[in-house]
């Protein structure tokens, strides 16, 4: 934007607002403030309740239209998959009981509808949010969504879905509707004051390529329309009223993190090897089927880590052999000549859904392995799942949350029995199929040599081993700054756990956010690690820096690195590594929080 | 009127999806409807109701039908739910 605009609408000073990076890029343009919320409904009494109702009828009929055409947006954008997430608002809208009873109210209470819509919708959602169940609160965001539409449709306000020019869309909280039906503009970015790296909206913005960053907390408080702005999805932040020369700073780096990006993508095919010849694996981790399409292009060697567990969401329940067995098989397919390494259902800690089911403690609770091993027939159907997949391509298993080598033996005794069980069934898998243990909690790291007897494979999991380890939850705000990956007491564990795997003659992988950490790269590369497993996005980069180490060169410094004694030692040499080293990288990837 | 107890057999209890069926199939009876748990009643035909029950597996719920045909209602949907709404 030219000086002159933007000393005309930015009065005040610059401003720069930490976020969560959502999806990756750098736009820079005028802000459009999306207003949702304050929504104010009045109490107001009618005389006549036969036009309050004629209303309420053409509002709900507006909003199933809207939600019905986002519906096919989504479909004809993203696929059937991810659109199967708008059904729930069609059938809410279309809930003949719960319009009765809000027809009824207006009719016998004499109140305007938005009040009554309001106060009857307000009652279900406060049934949901109480629950702790992870399912039951998405659904009252989108309960809340249908009750929003239905309001905005009251007052007879058209959605503002279409708009001229290019702008950033401000919001406080991007629904999955808003992230596809904006997408039909030339929009440059989303901004919100909520929501997550995991939110739907946010995996529909990496999707749809549309750079966000979300979770400021009160980007609507201080931004206006037409407002200049900066959004810097790889960092997470965002730049309200930028200087001229801050706009030049920016516009300078989105060139070259584009130029960066296009370079390192036409590279991601080659091998990820050393400059001395080491040859180590760079790995896809997968959540969501609709990310297969990146391996290819991203140069994944094969699939390092499938969550399973997404798949509960999607289906509301746990899906059965067959269902899963098709999900698995589309992977392995994909993944084709690599191999796919499915984690068995990781349920439990903060990610619980049974439903009546809390603990105090739930990091230290019944999760992962614990869980499914007792519920033998949930791991027996899991595992015939994914041998029933290995038929069409190279499957491998893996456990999670293992503590002692006992799981590890009772785990591999059921899958013996559902190997049995498909063998007397006829069914074709995979008899050489493998299966390796994650160590992610400190009793498996210090015995992952007599667990390594019982598996073909170790894969790290740093989240979980840093904060058992340090014995800080990371949710905890009073501690959470404490979290602390490249404690040296961390470092010394993972090397531990490599070198425990080496010895008995197996493969070390990591699949915890430090393999997808290109600060850490040399280290991991150096302390021997032998396969990497990180978000697609990251893969071409941790090539770019193993394919420019020496393998050598790496092991000295990684000694060096170890006999450190704080993180911050720790850190800043390696920070000035990379810095020094891959100046491009380092910017585009390591946020202000973890570089400082 | 007729009523009786049943208990949620699947392992994910009353999600989204037998929700939606459930109510389905009560749409098919002219009798009311009503699901109650702990207290807790909704109204078996709506969807935004049934999914506020927030039944896990193990839940017990009242079914209870009133009307000419809550013989036959309530057969269907207590045969539904020891199907485990077929999700077993």
């Amino acid at each position: 934007m030219s000086s002159e605009e933007k000393d005309r609408l930015s009065p005040r000073e610059e401003l720069v607002l930490h976020g969560i990076g959502a999806s990756p890029g750098i736009a820079i343009g005028k802000a459009l403030l999306l207003k949702k919320d304050g929504i104010v409904v009045e109490e107001k009494s009618v005389d006549d309740t036969a036009a309050e109702l004629a209303r309420l009828q053409k509002a709900v009929e507006r909003s199933a239209y809207e939600v019905e055409k986002i519906y096919r947006t989504a479909v004809e954008k993203i696929g059937n998959d991810q659109a199967k997430i708008f059904e729930a608002q069609l059938l809410m809208l279309s809930d003949p009981v719960f319009f009765d009873a809000v027809k009824r109210k207006i009719t016998k209470t004499k109140k305007n509808a938005e009040y009554v819509v309001s106060t009857e919708f307000s009652k279900q959602v406060d049934q949901l949010r109480h629950s702790k169940n992870e399912i039951f609160r998405q659904r009252a965001m989108e309960i809340e969504d249908a009750k929003n539409r239905i309001l905005r449709n009251l007052a007879e306000a058209k959605l503002k879905s279409r708009f001229e020019g290019t702008p950033i869309v401000v919001t406080s909280e991007l629904t999955p509707a808003d992230a596809v039906l904006l997408s039909r503009n030339s929009v440059l970015g989303y901004v919100s004051d909520f929501g997550g790296a995991r939110s739907h909206a946010s995996i529909l913005s990496r999707s749809l390529g549309i750079p966000a960053v979300v979770g400021l907390k009160e980007a609507t408080r201080h931004v206006t329309d037409g407002v200049g702005i900066i959004l810097d999805g790889y960092r997470g932040i965002i730049v309200v009223n930028p200087e001229e020369s801050t706009v030049k700073k920016f516009s300078e780096r989105k060139a070259w993190c584009e130029k960066l990006d296009s370079e390192l993508m036409s590279e991601a095919a080659e091998p990820a090897l050393t400059t001395d010849g080491r040859r180590v694996a760079v790995e896809a981790n997968i959540e969501l089927l609709e990310e297969l399409p990146l391996l290819k292009t991203h140069g994944a060697d094969g699939i390092g880590l499938f969550r399973t567990e997404p798949i509960i969401i999607d289906f509301a329940s746990i899906p059965d052999e067959v269902e899963q067995a098709d999900i698995f098989r589309k992977a392995v397919e994909e993944a084709k000549p690599n191999a796919v390494v499915f984690r068995t259902f990781d349920i439990g800690g903060d990610k619980i859904f049974i439903e009546g089911h809390a603990e105090q403690n739930p990091f230290l609770g019944w999760r992962g392995i614990r869980m499914m091993l007792d519920r033998p027939e949930l791991l027996r159907d899991q595992f015939r799942a994914i041998l029933r997949a290995s038929a069409f391509g190279k499957c491998k298993i893996m456990y999670p949350m293992v503590a002692t080598v006992e799981e590890v033996v009772r785990a591999n005794a059921i899958l013996e029995e559902a190997k049995k069980s498909l063998e007397k069934e006829g069914v074709e898998y995979d008899r050489k199929i493998e299966v390796g243990v994650m160590i992610e909690i400190p009793s498996a790291a210090l015995m992952s040599k007599e667990i390594a007897k019982h598996v073909a494979f170790l894969s790290i999991g740093t989240n979980d081993l840093t904060q058992y380890l340090l014995a800080v939850d990371r949710t905890n705000e009073l501690v959470a700054n404490m979290f602390e990956e490249f404690h040296p007491s961390v470092l010394r564990t993972l090397k531990l756990i490599i070198d425990a795997g080496h010895e008995a003659g197996i493969k070390v992988a990591m699949c915890g956010e430090m393999a997808g950490n290109p600060l850490a790269t040399v280290m991991l590369l150096g302390m021997g690690l032998d396969e990497f497993s990180a978000v697609s996005s990251m893969l071409p980069v941790l090539k770019k820096i193993i394919r420019s180490t020496n393998y050598k060169n790496a092991r000295k410094f990684t000694r060096q690195l170890l006999k450190m004694d704080s993180a911050e030692d720790i850190k800043s040499t390696l920070t000035e590594y990379l810095r020094t080293r891959f100046e491009r990288i380092y910017y585009t990837t390591i946020s202000k929080e973890n570089s400082d | 009127m007729v009523q009786q107890e049943v208990v949620v057999k699947n392992r994910l209890g009353l999600h989204t999806r037998p929700a939606a069926s459930l109510v389905k199939l009560a749409a098919k009876f002219k009798s009311e409807f009503y699901l109650e748990r702990d207290g807790y009643r909704v109204n078996g035909k709506s969807i935004i109701g049934v999914m506020t029950l927030a039944a896990e597996e193990g839940a017990r719920i009242l079914l209870e039908f009133e009307g000419e045909d809550e013989q036959a209602a309530l057969a269907a949907l207590v045969d539904f739910f020891d199907r485990g709404f077929d999700e077993l």
